[in-house]
């Protein structure tokens, strides 16, 4: 016993734990490691808050039913708001526009009216109309190409103007370089952001104060009548353009009342306006813009010698400047407060553009209010969830017919050789072409090669191709899974392949093929790139199964989706409180659906493992 | 029951085939044809999409041919020399007028800070302080004067010409217009011809007025005039260090002008190199269109590169950690989480980085991040941001103006990346056999050397494929960097780790913005196919790199 | 030991094999392992029971029994590396060496591992070359230095009576040996950092009878430098290496003696039974 003891003592700091370098370093790296994964999740986390966070007010409300079903459920509208507060409110206004809306609602019902009477007419007048519609539909196009090309000419003469607009900008900030670097920011500020100088009050107050100040302002005055002048010169021509596109819409549109009798004529019409511009024009414009230039060039050393001057009289400048500077930022500050104090009593309409130019507008500019739209931000998303649903279930069914014919093929028949390795390398650089390649072959093969348009059915079929390799690779996993046992079972008893695939192996893979599936289904309901310019719309008043001439109709034509529509609505409009609740919304109700269906596919997945282990 | 099966009796007929079926072809073999047929689907799609993009994309190059020949042959391209070397002597100039501010500035102040007897004399000082100055302006300004004039001659009348002949060629095509009121090729020939003659004839004004400019402007940077304050001196100093840079670049500009030949034809062998090689990418242009993918291809490769600085050592790390630190709780939880990442649609991570991650990256930028007011999670949140504001302060970069940078789409990217890197890696290190890692435990091993010397080794081909894959993820990636990339069409400027804050354009992201406004078949059109079939080329060849890797590589298990 | 069987296999109801082993003085041996009363579990399942047993230092002491035992699983506790098992726990009692119970919360488990080596049932070379698989438990602790490691090399290899057959080929992979020649590297592995204890778990399992001689061959001359735990299910394998022996039966250690008396005169019925392959 003693002598174990002795051991103990000589040994007690035998495995004595040290700080070694190794392991100094093992929780320095682990640590990294850690940070690394939780800064992953954490900035997945982050983004899916914050986007449930703020479409969630979009999406409930408070009260009952607490779901904002007007959101979900309605067509996507323009939203105009009137910016007034009550008390720069006449009695007039206000009676104007408690009756507005009162109106409005009767309109409203006359318009429907209107509308359905001309759809009856419509239909009576069906088959020719469809047979000349036709004809038109396939003009219409030719006249597109003609109207983009001239559209073209169009943008090359604006770009013109613009480098007079550069010019005198620059003509402006010469003026300013003149004074000291540290109050030219305060004085370029007001004239930056566009010709005009603020036609406040106190800018009117420096301006009698300063004739500096004032001559300044005159010759940019000038310079912008200079410019609208030319400006005239094209919008005449622009006018004329936005005519032929005006007629040709509403002969493709198919108001019927008009169409019979005017569509001969407005071809004609059509071809005469594509002469524009001949060449006197060019001529015109040409001798026009070296004349405006001409002035510029005489302003630019006027103004060169006016300054010369002004330089002398710098120190005074500065006086003004300071000053300047305080009254801008008082201006500010109130106009600050006018805005607060006016944001708290906005009324909003929501309308269409069109029922609002109807209805609304002159009822507004009668009342002396003006309103400012905001494009998609009023209404709801229901025409983009239909139009994504139909998408996923058609390219979904395309796609599982190939795809599990093609992996039963794979996985029952192909014997190892050259034609299964090409195979197998086909489907695993399909799974790597990027989605935008899909989709440019898309337009390049159904839009424009099969002249299916922007379609429904192109939008299925690019989505489709897409998602195969991972469908293949999916239904291959699970017929693999079947134990061989099953089939051999099945052909000892003398069935046929065929037959004993069908009965003995389809049946039990089923189940897996369809749950692997719903992974397809969330990358087809959530890519964006292949649909953009192969089957969806921005805009679409019509949902998919109205106004369809003829059953056919239904697959050719585009329709709008969720993904598309949330790239329009946070890129092309502006962001402000109101659109805002839109794009939370509608990227909120996304993430939902498509997280919900990956959810699902991920869950289903873990219960297979579970419930199926042959 | 027994008797109907003693009617097939074990004979050597009744085991031999059975003809029949549809058309002597046996059924089973029909069946096997339809599957087999759509088996081929995959390489169908593969061979159609090739197809398509070829079909669309290859007849590009004849049109630019055509459209860059137009370009020479009305003597525009001689404006556009010419044009060049103006646009750059502007840019001098402008720079001067900086100098000039800065010189009255300081000039300014130093005569307030004097006792004067009068205003008179005052200003007097001060017109004497800055007369030198404003006369080697004004002759800096001058000294192009003659060659300015010609230069806009040649330049507002050839693009005149071509844009005539360009006109007349778009409405041809344009069906129901009466062929006989348009220019026919002969007379479209001649219109450039002339053109091109009057660009001749010009020719020995020009050249008389590039040598007048050249001597003028050697004469003025001669002589610079004496600045005494110190933002003055320093401005004239880089200036005319700025000039004379220029100065010697004229030979280089007069050697072409030389060389110049409007008779030379524009091969098509100058279209692709224009197309591959091109720096510069202008469409609907006033002056000519070019379509150079570098413009395109350097910002996809920027994007990438940031993407993929984050997302490898994350996606990798997370995977190690996964793999052989985290528990089994944590597995259970971050595994399925991270592959729920990649759920998110792009879309939607790009409208995030639109209104929210771009808008941080600026604030950042300024270095005022400001927490959430949040009790306990503000504290902690706050503590970080100081340390980021801390990190916005050093960077002389900062603050940037622009939200949507290249460094935005990245970052974002980064996020949609990680999923893919994380996943296959972490299968990969999961077919490291558990021998190898019990083995190396049992010898001492820490868990880190155990990792580090024989986990990572032997999975190292499934991991590199692994960012491989990531790689090609994000180099196709469209709707993120279409939203959040800036979309600024040009090369970036190479200005050190400043770079990435540029807004930059990409190949996805200006087939996805162009592509649907472009006229059909017109040379826009086809160029952006072009740009499609660099992108399906250089997937196909990651995608090919990757198993490549994964199959030479794979360890043999012993 | 020129006169051992080249044959393993061991008819069912052979007699008990005759013990060839010189038993030399064993009872001087100092005890180095004492396990005691040590109760071990997977999970709610308990795979030892109340084990009792000191080994002795320098020697080669055998576990035997028949599958699922616990004998690999005690193993497997000398050097922890049931620690990798996450539902693995231990009941009850300890296991000292030196006097140190290796399951105190002081114990580095590395430091354990550093001198306590370990040979698996299949053999597990690293997908390295021959070289830096004996080089691998010397870098890890820290040691770069080409001469000496030079020299370990040589010298490990030589332990393991492998020199010869590898040192023109030290650079290639170790994966392209011969299933004995890859136990024997990772015999060298294991001695290169020279350890105190080296447990073996059925070494021979997955060998030829060839290599299996070459192995004990090795076993024998190790046993100078080492003390040696070896787990076989194979009796003339025991008999042939060890000098003790360990009989495990449902997690059970049932007798624990010299080997030469175990086979000549068990005392315990269970023993005598196993032995003379009457079940197992």
């Amino acid at each position: 016993m003693s002598s174990t003891n002795e051991n103990t003592q000589m040994n007690s700091d035998l495995f004595k734990r040290t700080v070694t370098k190794a392991k100094v370093f093992q929780s320095i790296f682990f640590w990294a490691f850690r940070l690394a994964t939780y800064f992953i999740i954490l900035a997945a986390g982050f983004l899916f808050v914050k986007i449930t966070y703020e479409g969630s007010i979009t999406l409930f409300k408070t009260e009952a039913p607490f779901v904002n079903w007007k959101f979900l459920s309605e067509r996507p509208q323009t939203l105009y708001v009137f910016e007034w507060s009550p008390d720069s409110f006449s009695e007039e206004q206000k009676e104007a526009v408690a009756t507005l809306e009162a109106e409005t609602r009767e309109a409203m019902v006359e318009r429907k009216a209107f509308y359905e009477q001309a759809i009856k007419e419509a239909e009576a007048n069906e088959k020719t109309l469809r047979v000349e519609l036709r004809a038109q539909m396939k003009k219409s196009k030719a006249t597109r190409s003609k109207i983009a090309a001239l559209t073209g000419q169009d943008e090359r003469l604006q770009k013109d103007l613009e480098k007079a607009d550069k010019k005198y900008r620059k003509l402006w900030a010469s003026a300013l370089e003149e004074v000291p670097v540290e109050q030219r920011s305060q004085l370029i500020t007001p004239y930056k952001s566009d010709m005009e100088v603020p036609e406040t009050e106190t800018w009117k107050d420096v301006m009698a104060e300063d004739p500096e100040v004032k001559a300044a302002y005159d010759l940019v005055t000038d310079i912008k009548n200079q410019k609208l002048e030319t400006n005239a010169l094209i919008d005449a021509e622009k006018k004329r353009l936005d005519e032929l596109v005006a007629e040709r819409i509403r002969i493709t549109d198919a108001l019927p009342e008009n169409l019979k009798a005017q569509s001969e004529k407005e071809l004609g019409n059509l071809a005469a306006s594509l002469a524009w511009p001949d060449p006197s024009f060019l001529e015109n414009r040409a001798g026009k813009i070296a004349e405006i230039e001409s002035k510029y060039d005489e302003k630019i050393s006027d103004l060169t010698q006016k300054y010369d001057r002004k330089i002398e009289a710098a120190t005074d400048n500065q006086r003004m400047l300071n000053k300047l500077y305080t009254l801008k930022a008082d201006n500010l500050n109130r106009l600050e407060n006018e805005k607060q104090a006016k944001i708290l009593k906005v009324k909003t309409i929501e309308a269409g553009d069109r029922v609002y130019r109807d209805v609304y507008a002159p009822k507004v500019d009668a009342a002396g209010l003006s309103a400012k739209g905001y494009s998609y931000s009023g209404g709801g998303i229901f025409p983009a969830i239909a139009g994504t649903v139909l998408l996923t279930v058609g390219s979904m069914a395309i796609a599982l017919t190939l795809g599990i014919l093609s992996a039963v093929y794979l996985s029952e028949y192909a014997k190892p050789g050259t034609l299964l390795n090409t195979i197998r390398l086909s489907i695993l650089n399909l799974a790597g072409v990027p989605s935008i390649v899909f989709g440019l072959f898309g337009f390049g093969m159904f839009v424009i090669f099969f002249d299916w348009n922007v379609s429904l059915l192109g939008g299925c079929f690019t989505l489709a191709f897409m998602v195969l390799p991972v469908i293949i690779t999916a239904s291959e996993e699970s017929l693999r899974a079947i134990p061989q046992g099953f089939r051999e079972g099945s052909l000892a008893l003398g069935a046929t392949k065929w037959t004993s695939i069908r009965t003995n192996v389809l049946p039990y893979a089923l189940p897996g093929i369809l749950t692997s599936s719903v992974l397809g289904v969330a990358r087809v309901a959530g890519e964006t790139a292949p649909i953009m310019f192969t089957a969806a719309y921005a805009l679409r008043d019509n949902l998919p199964w109205e106004g369809l001439d003829k059953p056919t109709d239904f697959f050719f034509q585009g329709v709008m989706a969720l993904p598309y529509h949330i790239y329009v609505v946070s890129s092309k409009i502006p962001q402000n409180e109101y659109t805002k609740r839109m794009q939370y919304g509608t990227a909120f109700v996304f993430l939902m659906i498509v997280a919900g269906i990956a959810l699902t596919s991920i869950l289903l997945r873990i219960r297979m493992r579970k419930k199926y282990k042959w | 029951m027994a008797e109907k099966l003693s009617q097939s009796s074990f004979t050597a007929e009744s085991i031999q085939k059975k003809s029949g079926g549809f058309l002597g072809v046996d059924k089973s073999t029909l069946i096997k044809g339809l599957f087999g047929g759509n088996a081929l689907v995959a390489i169908i799609v593969l061979a159609l999409i090739t197809f398509f993009l070829f079909r669309e994309g290859v007849e590009f190059f004849p049109q630019y041919q055509h459209d860059m020949s137009l370009y020479r042959k009305s003597g525009q391209e001689l404006a556009g020399l010419l044009k060049a070397e103006m646009d750059e002597y502007n840019e001098l100039q402008k720079e001067l007028e900086a100098v000039q501010v800065v010189l009255a500035t300081e000039t300014l102040e130093e005569i307030e800070g004097k006792e004067w007897p009068d205003e008179n004399a005052k200003w007097a000082a001060y017109g004497e302080k800055t007369a030198a100055f404003q006369n080697y302006a004004e002759s800096i300004r001058s000294a192009s004067g003659p060659l300015k004039d010609v230069v806009e001659k040649v330049r507002d009348h050839t693009r005149e010409m071509k844009e005539v002949v360009v006109v007349q060629e778009t409405r041809k095509q344009i069906t129901g217009i009466d062929l006989s009121t348009l220019m026919d090729e002969e007379e479209a020939e001649k219109l450039l011809l002339g053109s091109r003659q009057q660009v001749k004839d010009l020719m020995p004004e020009i050249v008389e007025a590039h040598k007048a400019f050249r001597e003028n402007l050697t004469l003025v940077l001669a002589s610079p005039p004496k600045v005494e304050t110190e933002g003055g001196k320093e401005g004239l100093e880089d200036f005319q260090k700025e000039a004379e840079k220029f100065l010697e670049k004229i030979p280089g500009f007069e050697r072409k002008l030389e060389k110049y030949d409007a008779e030379k034809p524009f091969t098509i062998w100058k279209a692709l190199g224009g197309f591959l090689m091109g720096t510069e990418w202008i469409t609907a242009s006033s002056w000519q269109d070019y379509y150079g993918i570098w413009p395109l291809l350097s910002g996809s490769l920027m994007v990438t590169g940031v993407a993929l600085f984050f997302a490898i050592p994350m996606g990798v790390f997370a995977a190690i950690y996964v793999n052989q630190i985290a528990n089994s709780k944590e597995q259970n939880f971050i595994k399925p989480f991270i592959e729920f990442i990649s759920a998110i649609p792009s879309v939607v991570i790009g409208f995030f980085g639109v209104v929210v991650f771009g808008e941080l990256i600026r604030v950042w930028s300024q270095a005022g991040l400001e927490p959430p007011d949040i009790p306990v999670i503000g504290s902690v949140l706050g503590f970080f941001s100081n340390i980021l504001n801390g990190i916005a302060l050093r960077l002389d970069f900062f603050p940037i103006s622009e939200r949507l940078n290249a460094f935005t789409a990245g970052g974002l990217l980064a996020l949609m990346a990680v999923p893919t890197i994380f996943t296959l890696a972490e299968d990969a290190m999961n077919n490291v056999p558990k021998a190898f890692t019990e083995a190396s435990e049992a010898m001492g091993a820490t868990r880190w050397q155990t990792i580090w010397r024989i986990q990572i080794p032997t999975a190292l081909s499934g991991i590199i494929s692994a960012i491989l894959l990531g790689l090609g993820r994000v180099i196709g990636e469209t709707m993120v960097v279409l939203l959040c990339a800036g979309n600024r069409i040009a090369v970036p400027e190479f200005k050190g780790a400043g770079t990435v804050f540029e807004p930059v354009h990409t190949m996805t992201g200006i087939i996805a913005q162009e592509m649907g406004e472009v006229v059909p078949e017109s040379i826009h059109y086809r160029a952006l196919f072009c740009v499609g079939i660099v992108l399906f080329f250089l997937s196909l060849l990651i995608n090919y790199v990757a198993q490549i890797i994964v199959r030479r590589y794979q360890i043999a298990n012993g | 030991m020129s006169d051992k069987p080249k044959t393993e296999s061991v008819p069912p109801s052979a007699p008990a094999p005759q013990v060839t082993r010189d038993a030399g003085d064993l009872s001087a041996a100092k005890t180095l392992i004492e396990v005691k009363d040590f109760d071990f579990f997977y999970g709610q399942k308990q795979a030892l029971f109340d084990i009792n047993l000191e080994i002795p230092e320098k020697l080669v002491t055998a576990f035997i029994g028949p599958s699922g035992c616990g004998k690999s699983t005690l193993l497997r506790c000398l050097n922890r590396m049931n620690d990798l098992v996450d539902v693995a726990r231990i009941g009850r009692g300890s296991i000292n060496i030196h006097g140190v119970d290796i399951n105190s919360k002081d114990v580095d488990v590395i430091e354990l591992r550093k001198r306590v080596g370990m040979v698996f049932q299949k053999s597990n070379p690293f997908p390295k070359s021959i070289y830096e698989n004996i080089t691998y438990g010397l870098k890890i602790r820290g040691i770069h230095k080409k001469s000496y490691l030079d020299e370990v090399v040589e010298r490990s290899l030589r332990g393991a009576a492998l020199w010869d057959e590898v040192k023109d080929r030290l650079h290639d992979s170790a994966l392209g040996m011969s299933g004995g020649q890859q136990q024997r590297l990772c015999i060298a592995r294991a001695i290169a950092v020279e350890p105190e204890i080296i447990l073996m778990d059925e070494p021979c399992s997955a060998l030829d009878p060839i290599a299996t001689a070459q192995i004990e061959e090795l076993i024998d001359e190790l046993k100078t430098d080492y003390t040696i735990v070896i787990v076989t299910h194979n009796m003339q394998q025991a008999t042939r290496v060890s000098d003790k022996t360990a009989f495990f039966y449902l997690g059970k250690l049932i007798e624990f003696d010299e080997t030469a008396r175990l086979f000549s005169n068990p005392d315990n019925k269970q023993t005598e039974d196993y032995i003379t392959g009457r079940f197992g």
